[in-house]
């Protein structure tokens, strides 16, 4: 069986230098940006984790727990494809007898591209056997961890339910052991109930309806935007709590930063019209398809941004982002590499303008 | 009657039309030609759906900016969108160009089973059986075909050369088995292009 193994981790490491490449310039440009925090934020992470472990308040250790469970989510969907050699996956069993090999591949590689999983062993390494006995809702996060990651692997649409329910119970709950017991239960009930995809379809008789049909079947597309704008937000009411002296200084950037995964949109919307033109040309819809990539990134791009002025304020020059965001639209017609840079130029141009008027 | 004058198409650096001209004056004609050769090319252009060639394109004597409105292609070459089911696809088509949604076509073809199948998971012979139903459905003066019997089951082939024997306005297609065609009046054309001296 040594060969399917060999076959899955060729496979593996062919759709991870894809993924790489993909990602390669914009994530460049962003870790060129963000490298001074970024041991910071790894250090967060392992104290993030480290809370799970001992903190003064229950109500935040469990809503701690709910966010590395989301945001290992958000990492998994990158990688879900390459873990599961799905471009081959039927291939597979064209060349197994037992599927639990197959199984076994896809555990070995959701390891490697778990960083949250692996950041939660080595704090349990570095406790010790003795203190880590004593820890035990630690143990019970691993393994919650390795459990939501595999339910997500295999039935996402139940696992992401399933997440937006416990998140729900999040604000509620008090008592971290109970909390992970729950959402274990509650991802194993949505994963096992609901559908591996959706099954009913939206009529489609025009390009809105296209497009809430493209928003339907590729409803993670929207769902990790939208999380991540929610989480700017938060993150900008805490600021506007703690540091009310600073909240000014921090809009252009908050909403800069909304403008840039909504403005990525286009990056997803693209194939459809551009990589379609024929078919829409079939239609003579063509421009009608083109102007509609532009209207829906535009609306959600403000939209979205729009909470951050209105719970944080609101000056003329902080409105600066919005001149740029055509040109973030753009550029990301153009390429994730063209979009990086002309974000990082918009985010330098804005502040320069906010330091100058 | 189509007509072509002047016609330069190319891929990156390589002519694959120069200068070539041609008229289709018969009803139901049948292009043939080997691969590559740019059959599928030259109908994607008289449909109106691959814009970036220069010359000059007829129909009935004159220049038809969108020739869309009045020619419908069926071809693989047209990459329809693939997490839409076929249904959908075919609502999409109806809509956009106000005709009745092919109930008859769907039942004649036997399409029925596969209505709600996203189209990337169909099979190539109901993908084609897609391309054609969208392609009648519209009952345009002017229809393209584009390989229309391969893939398709023996039943989907003998109903195919049925509806373009009767179809009221001008067939052009490309086939490498015209011969059923051939039997019931289309008019075979070889596509020679021209090089320019």
């Amino acid at each position: 069986m040594l060969y399917y193994y060999r076959y899955r981790k060729a496979s593996f490491v062919l759709s991870l230098q894809g993924i790489g490449q993909q990602i390669q310039q914009f994530g460049l440009m962003i870790a060129a940006l963000f490298q001074i925090y970024l041991l910071g934020f790894i250090a967060i992470l392992f104290m993030g984790i480290g809370k799970i472990v001992e903190s003064d308040s229950p109500a935040t250790q469990v809503q701690i727990a709910w966010g590395l469970l989301a945001a290992q989510s958000f990492i998994l969907l990158v990688f879900r494809d390459a873990v599961l050699d799905s471009t081959h996956r039927r291939y597979h069993h064209t060349i197994l007898t037992q599927t639990i090999h197959q199984k076994l591949a896809d555990g070995v590689s959701l390891l490697i591209v778990h960083p949250l999983l692996l950041m939660s062993l080595i704090i349990c390494y570095s406790m010790g056997l003795e203190k880590l006995t004593q820890a035990w809702q630690l143990i019970l996060f691993v393994v919650t961890q390795f459990f939501v990651a595999l339910c997500f692997i295999y039935r996402p649409l139940g696992t992401g339910s399933g997440l937006l329910l416990a998140a729900a119970i999040a604000l509620y709950a008090t008592n971290i052991t109970w909390y992970l017991v729950a959402l274990n239960l509650i991802i194993l009930g949505c994963s096992t109930l609901l559908p591996r995809t959706l099954l009913r379809s939206i009529s489609v008789t025009g390009l809105a309806t296209f497009w809430l049909s493209f928003a339907y079947n590729h409803y993670f597309v929207l769902l990790w935007r939208i999380v991540l704008s929610a989480l700017v937000l938060w993150f900008g009411v805490i600021l506007e709590t703690e540091r009310p002296d600073l909240v000014a200084n921090y809009v252009p950037g908050l909403v800069t930063l909304i403008l840039l995964w909504w403005s990525s949109l286009a990056i997803d919307l693209k194939p459809e019209i551009y990589g379609r033109v024929s078919y829409w040309l079939s239609l003579d819809k063509l421009q009608s398809a083109k102007q509609s990539v532009w209207i829906i990134v535009l609306t959600a791009a403000i939209g979205f941004s729009v909470p951050v002025y209105i719970l944080l304020g609101m000056t003329v020059v902080s409105l600066l982002p919005y001149v740029f965001l055509p040109l973030l639209v753009l550029s990301a017609l153009k390429g994730p590499q063209h979009l990086a840079m002309t974000w990082l130029s918009t985010l330098v141009l804005s502040y320069t303008a906010f330091v100058l008027f | 009657m189509i007509e072509i004058n002047n016609i330069d198409k190319y891929f990156s650096k390589n002519a694959l039309f120069k200068n070539y001209s041609q008229k289709f004056t018969h009803d139901k004609t049948c292009l043939s030609a080997p691969n590559g050769i740019g059959k599928t090319t030259l109908l994607c252009m008289i449909a109106g759906v691959d814009i970036a060639f220069s010359g000059q394109i007829l129909l009935q004597n004159k220049e038809v900016k969108k020739r869309q409105n009045c020619v419908a292609l069926a071809s693989d070459n047209i990459p329809y969108p693939s997490f839409l089911p076929a249904k959908e696809l075919l609502n999409l088509t109806s809509t956009a160009w106000q005709c009745d949604f092919p109930a008859e076509l769907i039942h004649d073809f036997q399409f029925d089973p596969f209505l709600n199948t996203r189209y990337e998971d169909l099979s190539s012979g109901n993908k084609k059986k897609l391309q054609l139903i969208n392609a009648l459905m519209r009952n345009t003066p002017y229809l393209l075909l584009d390989e229309p019997t391969a893939a398709l089951d023996a039943a989907g082939c003998e109903y195919i050369v049925e509806v373009v024997s009767n179809y009221e306005g001008m067939v052009l297609m490309t086939s490498h088995e015209p011969e059923p065609f051939l039997q019931v009046g289309f008019h075979c054309v070889p596509l020679i292009p021209k090089p320019s001296n």
